[in-house]
């Protein structure tokens, strides 16, 4: 009776520990290159991202709105991660976005079209600055643009 | 002895339980370093002064980022924990020869959660860790008592 609750014990930890490894191997190929591989990955994404968010800070239509973000260093690495989890996961690479959806982030906050339009400049300014072509700015601007109607006047 | 070898047990299994439900799946930003943005308003006699003091920035050891926007005179750099404020501050000083200040946020007003967020955000890697120990303790246990057990029966 020991042995068997040990050897299920065991048999437990094993499962734990398969179930945990195995989520970090499972990228599957893709046959086309991705607009993740194109972007030039993760490092490229975290790059533009924190120009993006460098260019949100210093921008004086929409700072206010991010004032208790820049403030609390949890709450800016949280921003800061979500949002490369997001573009990298919309883009086809292997990241799981882990935050809130857009209308659960964005309710409550009376977002205009114009703040939105000033966070779409900074973030073009940031590619921009990255040289990143037309065609991956236009695809990567594609996939965060039909979620305008989430995050404006909720 | 039965008793507590059990209550660990338990415990352990609880923990794993808990570790299970709350693990976040794997995502490469996890291994990226932490970064703050600071932002500091610096007086230039034009535009391009201000762009390339932030291209300057951008040189500096563990600056990841850094943008001037002339329309609200902010300088804003991305930096890792290699490079403190203090020392942006410094070479910003000096490279602009006229008085830079750190612009402060305000903090948010109002209730906050008396738990510090980033414990909050660890619970799972803490549950993992002490659901390990307690099982290791449950198996050496068990490895003791039947071992003691053992020499009872041969004495
Ligand atoms: C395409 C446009 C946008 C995208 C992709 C986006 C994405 C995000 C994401 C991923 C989060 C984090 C969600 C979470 O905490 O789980 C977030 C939070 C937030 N967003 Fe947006 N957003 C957009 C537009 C805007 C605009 C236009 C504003 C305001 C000017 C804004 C203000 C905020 C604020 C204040 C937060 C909360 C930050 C915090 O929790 O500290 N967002 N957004």
């Amino acid at each position: 009776m020991k042995n068997l609750s040990i050897f299920l014990f065991a048999c437990l930890f094993a499962t734990f520990a398969l179930v945990s490894c195995g989520e970090k191997e499972d990228v599957t190929p893709t046959p086309t290159v991705s607009l993740y591989e194109r972007l030039g990955g993760i490092a490229a994404i975290s790059a533009v991202v924190d120009q993006f968010l460098a260019n949100v800070v210093g921008d004086n239509v929409i700072n206010a709105r991010f004032a208790p973000t820049v403030a609390d260093p949890f709450r800016t690495q949280l921003l800061r991660n979500n949002l490369i989890d997001q573009i990298c996961a919309g883009a086809g690479g292997p990241c799981q976005y882990k935050g809130k959806t857009m209308l659960e982030a964005h309710t409550g906050m009376q977002i205009t079209e114009a703040e939105f339009n000033a966070l779409v400049g900074d973030l073009v300014a940031a590619l921009n600055q990255f040289n990143v072509p037309q065609k991956e700015k236009d695809e990567l601007l594609a996939i965060l643009g039909p979620m305008k109607s989430d995050i404006v006047g909720q | 002895m039965r008793f507590f070898r059990f209550s660990i047990a338990v415990f352990a299994l609880v923990c794993l339980a808990g570790w299970f439900l709350l693990r976040q799946p794997y995502s490469p930003t996890q291994e990226l370093q932490a970064v703050s943005y600071t932002a500091f308003n610096v007086v230039v006699p034009d535009s391009i002064a201000g762009f390339s003091l932030a291209q300057a920035a951008r040189g500096w050891e563990g600056v990841t980022a850094s943008t001037f926007n002339p329309a609200s005179g902010l300088l804003v750099v991305s930096h890792t924990a290699k490079i403190t404020e203090r020392d942006l501050l410094g070479h910003l000083q000096i490279l602009s020869s006229k008085p830079v200040s750190k612009k402060n946020f305000p903090e948010p007003v109002g209730a906050k959660c008396p738990v510090p967020q980033a414990a909050l955000a660890n619970l799972p890697n803490w549950l993992l860790g002490t659901g390990i120990i307690m099982g290791l303790t449950f198996v050496l246990l068990s490895i003791a008592q039947k071992k003691s057990h053992t020499l009872e029966l041969s004495a």
